[in-house]
């Protein structure tokens, strides 16, 4: 995997799998490995990064996998509770269907 | 093959048109000659094929490997045998602003893409087509229904008012580009996982 990080706060911005190898064997792979780590700068600067506060590298699947755990959204008791009540609104509006409503939308 | 030039006669307008003669003969001769030398199957292998590598020559192409498909090069000059098919994935911090991300390191053009967008601890999900100017996705809009939309290819809602979408702006050599409109405080890393088919 390469990675996009903001180095100030180590938080992985972006993320891509692949690009180490082309399966071109005439396409040099450590050149091609450079260039697609160059993707992932030229996006940083395009969102309006400084190419001095970022760091683009590529990493193991072990250090990805720290990495995206990293990203998480913080799993609070608010934050797991605004999910369920999506959740269970769905099910709710679901439920109050009543066949005459629901059959002309799914016969439409 | 160079035939040899007969004898002498003693009509010397009869000897410039054999002259003429045998030198259009072996320049005939010259070219089958060439042509077998090239077509010779002798030491090919099942399943290679002939074709012209450029205009009015002809080469080998030599067999692909088990279940690879035959596809135009890039430059649509000559055939090759690939794949054509990639599995991939890219995270994107969907907080950020509205802009384009290209999407590099697929090993060649992609043609179609399919993509499934989600963010991580969320009910937040799509799953989309795109062919770099049709874009079609299916989302959990949070309504009654799952939602659908012929626009966006990634669709990442997070509440009324708050989402982020995409379309496929740009298909390259290389991969795609996905361009991002954020509305909203849209938060949370997406994780995109993408088939793209040559």
């Amino acid at each position: 995997m390469r990675v996009f990080l903001n180095k100030s706060t180590g938080r992985m911005i972006e993320s891509q799998s692949g690009g180490e190898t082309h399966p071109d064997p005439e396409i040099d792979d450590e050149e091609y490995a450079a260039m697609n780590l160059n993707t992932l700068l030229q996006n940083a600067i395009g969102w309006g990064y400084k190419a001095e506060d970022i760091e683009v590298k590529f990493v193991t699947n072990e250090e990805f996998a720290v990495l995206m755990e990293a990203t998480r959204l913080p799993p609070t008791e608010e934050r797991i509770y605004e999910e369920k009540i999506k959740l269970r609104m769905r099910e709710l509006a679901i439920e109050s269907l009543k066949v005459d409503e629901i059959l002309p939308v799914v016969l439409k | 093959m160079q035939i040899p030039y007969p004898p002498k006669t003693d009509n010397p307008l009869l000897d410039v048109w054999l002259e003429q003669l045998v030198a259009e003969l072996s320049n005939i001769l010259a070219t089958p000659t060439e042509l077998n030398a090239v077509t010779d199957p002798t030491g090919r292998a099942q399943g290679d094929m002939l074709y012209a590598s450029a205009a009015n020559t002809l080469a080998w192409l030599a067999k692909g490997a088990a279940n690879l498909k035959l596809f135009m090069n890039a430059g649509a000059t000559v055939p090759e045998w690939a794949a054509g098919i990639k599995i991939g994935v890219t995270g994107y911090d969907t907080a950020t602003a509205t802009g384009t991300q290209a999407v590099t390191g697929v090993g060649f053009k992609p043609s179609h893409l399919i993509l499934f967008a989600q963010v991580a601890s969320t009910v937040e999900i799509s799953w989309g087509f795109s062919n770099g100017t049709s874009d079609h996705c299916v989302l959990n809009d949070l309504s009654t229904f799952f939602g659908r939309d012929s626009s966006y290819c990634i669709f990442l809602y997070q509440e009324p008012g708050i989402y982020t979408r995409a379309t496929i702006s740009a298909l390259g050599a290389d991969g795609f580009t996905i361009s991002w409109t954020k509305v909203g405080a849209k938060v949370g890393t997406a994780t995109i996982y993408y088939m793209a088919f040559r």
